[in-house]
Order: C-alpha cells, then sequence, then structure tokens
C-alpha cells in the first residue's frame, strides 16, 4: 500500500485528538501527521502532558502479553485439498464450445514444436550443397520436355 | 519473500510455502484472539481456522488491495465476532478473562504483577466488542490506523472515536479498581 509522505499541518486540537486515540508512542500515530506532530510537541507543555498521561496508560496495556499454545504440526499435516484454481476466460470459452478442450490442451501444446519443426523443414532451403551426383539426380530429376513432335 | 509471492506459492499447493505463512503468522493470529475472546482454546482454533482459510483461498488474495496481514486479521476478526455473537458472552468476559489468566500466569508472576495484570485485562474485557477490537488492533497487533479501519469496516475518523472511548473507560476501569 502506498503511504503518502506529505505532512499535514496541525492544530492543538488535532495534536490532542491523536495523542487520546493512539497514545504516546508516533509509531502508532498517522504516518502523514507524526513529524507535524512531534515537532508540535517541542513546542507545547500542555501536549507534552497528554502525552505523559498517555504513556502511562501505554505502559499499562503493555503488560499484558497472553501465553500462546498454538501447535501448528497438526494444522500442517491434516490440511485439506484445494479446491481447483480458476479458469481465466478464454479457458471458460473454449471449454463452453468445445468439452473435451481442458483434457485435449497439454498434448496441443505439447505438439507445437513437432508442428513448428515440421513446416520449417518443408518450406527451408537444403542445408547442404555438398551432395553427390547420384543424391542430386534422386532429389532433383531432371525435368523431360514434352513436345508434340 | 513478499505477500504476493508467499501466497502465489501457497495458491498452487505448497506446503513448505504455507509453512512460512503458519510459522509467521500463527502466533501473531492467536494472540490477537486471546485478546478478543479471552479463551486460550478457542484462540487457537480461530488462529488456526484462518490459516485454513488462506489455504483454501489464497487465490483470492490480492496483494495490490491488502497487505497480507491485513487479510489475515480481516479473516480472523469475523471468526472472532461469530464467536462472541454465537455465546453472546461479552458480560461474562471479564471472568473468562481472569479465570484464563490466572491457571496460565500464576507460576511465572508474582502476586503483584499478576494483580496488575488482572486488573488490565478485567478493563479490557468490560469493553464492547467495537472498542476492544479497535484498540487490540491498533495497540497490539502493530497495524496502521488505515489497516485497522479497513478491518474494522469503518472511516478513519470513527475509528479515532472508538480509540477515545476505549481509552477512557480502560483508565476509568482501572482508577475505579485500584
Amino acid at each position: 500500500m502506498k503511504r503518502s509522505s506529505f505532512q499535514k499541518p496541525l492544530s492543538k486540537t488535532r495534536a490532542q485528538e491523536i495523542l487520546n486515540a493512539y497514545g504516546a508512542d508516533p509509531e502508532r500515530w498517522p504516518e502523514d501527521e507524526r513529524q507535524s506532530l512531534i515537532q508540535l510537541l517541542a513546542q507545547s507543555p500542555e501536549l507534552q502532558a497528554l502525552r505523559e498521561t498517555g504513556a502511562h496508560l501505554d505502559g499499562l496495556l503493555d503488560e499484558w502479553q497472553p501465553k500462546l499454545s498454538c501447535s501448528t504440526d497438526t494444522l500442517i499435516s491434516s490440511l485439506p485439498a484445494q479446491p481447483q484454481r480458476k479458469q481465466n476466460w478464454s479457458d471458460q470459452l473454449a471449454a463452453f464450445f468445445f468439452p473435451g478442450y481442458m483434457a485435449w490442451r497439454q498434448a496441443m501444446l505439447a505438439g507445437i514444436p513437432l508442428m513448428l519443426g515440421f513446416i520449417w523443414g518443408l518450406s527451408g532451403e537444403p542445408l547442404a550443397d555438398d551432395w553427390t551426383e547420384t543424391e542430386f539426380l534422386i532429389f532433383n530429376p531432371p525435368l523431360e520436355v514434352i513436345t508434340d513432335e | 519473500m513478499d505477500d504476493g509471492a508467499l501466497m502465489e506459492r501457497v495458491s498452487r499447493g505448497d506446503r513448505e510455502a504455507f509453512t512460512v505463512l503458519v510459522k509467521q503468522y500463527a502466533p501473531v493470529l492467536e494472540r490477537f484472539a486471546i485478546r478478543l475472546i479471552f479463551q486460550q482454546h478457542q484462540a487457537e482454533e480461530v488462529a488456526q481456522e484462518t490459516l485454513t482459510r488462506a489455504w483454501l483461498k489464497a487465490c483470492d488474495y490480492d496483494p495490490k488491495r491488502a497487505r497480507l496481514s491485513t487479510w489475515l486479521h480481516q479473516i480472523a476478526h469475523n471468526l472472532c465476532v461469530d464467536i462472541l455473537r454465537r455465546q453472546d458472552r461479552e458480560l461474562p468476559l471479564a471472568h473468562e478473562a481472569e479465570r484464563g489468566l490466572t491457571a496460565a500466569d500464576t507460576a511465572e508472576n508474582s502476586m503483584s504483577t499478576l494483580e496488575s495484570k488482572n486488573m488490565i485485562v478485567k478493563a479490557i474485557a468490560v469493553l464492547s466488542e467495537r472498542h476492544r477490537t479497535a484498540l487490540v488492533l491498533t495497540y497490539y497487533q502493530c497495524l496502521s490506523n488505515r489497516e485497522v479501519a479497513e478491518i474494522m469496516g469503518v472511516s478513519l475518523r470513527a475509528l479515532e472515536s472508538l480509540l477515545v472511548r476505549a481509552r477512557q473507560q480502560v483508565k476509568v476501569t482501572l482508577e475505579e479498581s485500584q
């Protein structure tokens, strides 16, 4: 999530609201008002006193750190099967018109390199020019000219 | 590994990635649930159910919309609210909280520390579910105010009102019990 680094100018009333809501620790203050509040605090003994009151309550709240018993091994070993991932729109469309499409998809994908190789082989020029005369005659027979005579 | 990459692996059924997710978030989520429902056993179930849902719905996670931590807290929060509504036990929570805490902590703490802890726990337990959630998410779960507002489905102003009221009430309850 993007956070703004813009610091809003702060009134004393707003500073009091922040201290009353979030307590004394700057980490909990709204990010876009933090620097302004720190600057305002340096100039106002009234706000400093309010912050000290907040710090006392923060200290009391800090005392409650519950003990945990979370055993995660059972959770990991007994996971249910995940549902199938959602198909994108093109797959859904293809599956609608061709019900067996998904089953054939992988075979079709695997066949693509084979088809490309076949097409390339048919359309390409011969790679070698060191044929023997016999090979040349076999693969390039002389055209017979048919005349009416 | 960032949130998006981790969840992409989890969505492909990668158990190793899921183990990383569990190790990182199970303690965070269990602590969150304990602080909302005050019952160790149910809190553990909430953490496990949240992570199981993350495993099953990993495809739905969009890192552009929320941090993983926010997404998981949102699931856990909904589960906790369901438990609280089902049992309608906001009032007996203070007793439940005291019982659970005493059993777990007596061995490790002096009586004065324990009393002080009990007072804090009770003061939080008597808050309404909304006030408690706002306080716990902002104070203990290290989430930003925007993330907390998103999890609770409220505006920033409404969140701040909840926080001011929650802190005031905790303070008053602590003063009364001293």
